[in-house]
């Protein structure tokens, strides 16, 4: 009886395995990217008479915005303008000035804008981000814009000048 | 019944495997704020010391292993973001970084009593798409005797 309980003893002890273990925290924090970008700075109507319209202006595939983030939530283009078309105190309504545009092939979001847009001092949503864009980095999301404007019947000669605001938010 | 008692002591003794580990000056890793596809060595004598760690094993066969299970945050980083350097004990030291696997990595074995302090570099390098926000995980050492 006592034999076997000793050998019972001994395999036991020859099983046991000691371990040791320490651990080591890791931190890092990926920094944030928001990116907004266009691709020109001007975009000029050249010499208009009064009542002539121009369209789908710049010619080509238009003004091409870029949106880069890493952020992971959903974010919103809007567009607007600072003031109205000016010269002095002069004044082309913004309901003459309008802006229309399309999203790229790869662009999988919602495009807002209907047609021709009435600008406004107010930013209009023109572009909302699908789930797959919210992290869209570092490819992005493009959109290309194009504008227009019509002369009023009576209007006073002169350079008119505006800025345009793209906005990104999320 | 004291013979039997006497008995039961002896095998035990040989079945306990002194085994100490100990990591020292590295508390916390921090590769700070990167920015994707941004990369980060921590090397001798910039923003760290190496992270030493001491091993003593008093018996029988033994080894060292390392492991990162991966990183907690807002969303998946791989854990092969993340290597090392083992610098020391090997002369000269070495320039060779090895991508944490998710699993046990061995880093040294052997089958004698020993006492060693191996020292490691760490890295990492930002996937170019990754998700901003903290980012968090463990480096386990584990030494193993039986």
């Amino acid at each position: 009886m006592i034999g076997r309980l000793l050998l019972g003893v001994v395999l036991l002890g020859f099983s046991l395995a000691a371990s040791q273990s320490s651990v080591v925290q890791v931190m890092v924090n990926v920094k944030s990217i928001f990116e907004l970008s266009v691709d020109r700075s001007i975009v000029d109507f050249k010499a208009m008479a009064a009542k002539e319209e121009k369209n789908d202006q710049p010619d080509g595939e238009g003004v091409k915005v870029t949106v880069k983030t890493n952020n992971g939530r959903p974010w919103f283009l809007k567009i607007s303008d600072l003031s109205e078309l000016s010269s002095g105190t002069d004044v082309i309504p913004n309901s003459q000035f309008t802006w229309s545009g399309y999203r790229s092939k790869t662009a999988k979001g919602t495009w807002f804008g209907n047609g021709r847009n009435p600008f406004s001092l107010t930013p209009a949503l023109a572009y909302s981000s699908a789930p797959t864009e919210y992290n869209n980095y570092p490819s992005g999301t493009d959109a290309f814009f194009k504008f227009g404007v019509k002369i009023p019947d009576k209007q006073n000669s002169g350079v008119y000048r505006t800025v345009i605001a793209f906005t990104l938010t999320e | 019944m004291r013979r039997l008692i006497l008995l039961l002591v002896l095998a035990f003794a040989p079945a306990v495997f002194p085994l100490s580990l100990a990591v020292t000056q590295t508390p916390v890793i921090n590769f700070g704020d990167l920015a994707p596809n941004e990369g980060e060595w921590l090397t001798l004598g910039y923003s760290y010391p190496p992270t030493k760690v001491d091993c003593t094993a008093n018996a029988g066969a033994w080894q060292l292993s390392i492991k990162s299970t991966g990183f907690y945050g807002p969303a998946y980083m791989p854990v092969s973001s993340m290597k090392f350097d083992l610098v020391w004990p090997l002369i000269p030291i070495t320039d060779v970084w090895t991508n944490f696997t998710g699993s046990d990595q061995l880093i040294d074995s052997g089958t004698l009593a020993m006492t060693k302090s191996y020292s490691f570099l760490w890295g990492i390098r930002i996937p170019t798409n990754q998700q901003s926000g903290s980012y968090y995980s463990n480096i386990t050492f584990t030494l193993t005797g039986n």
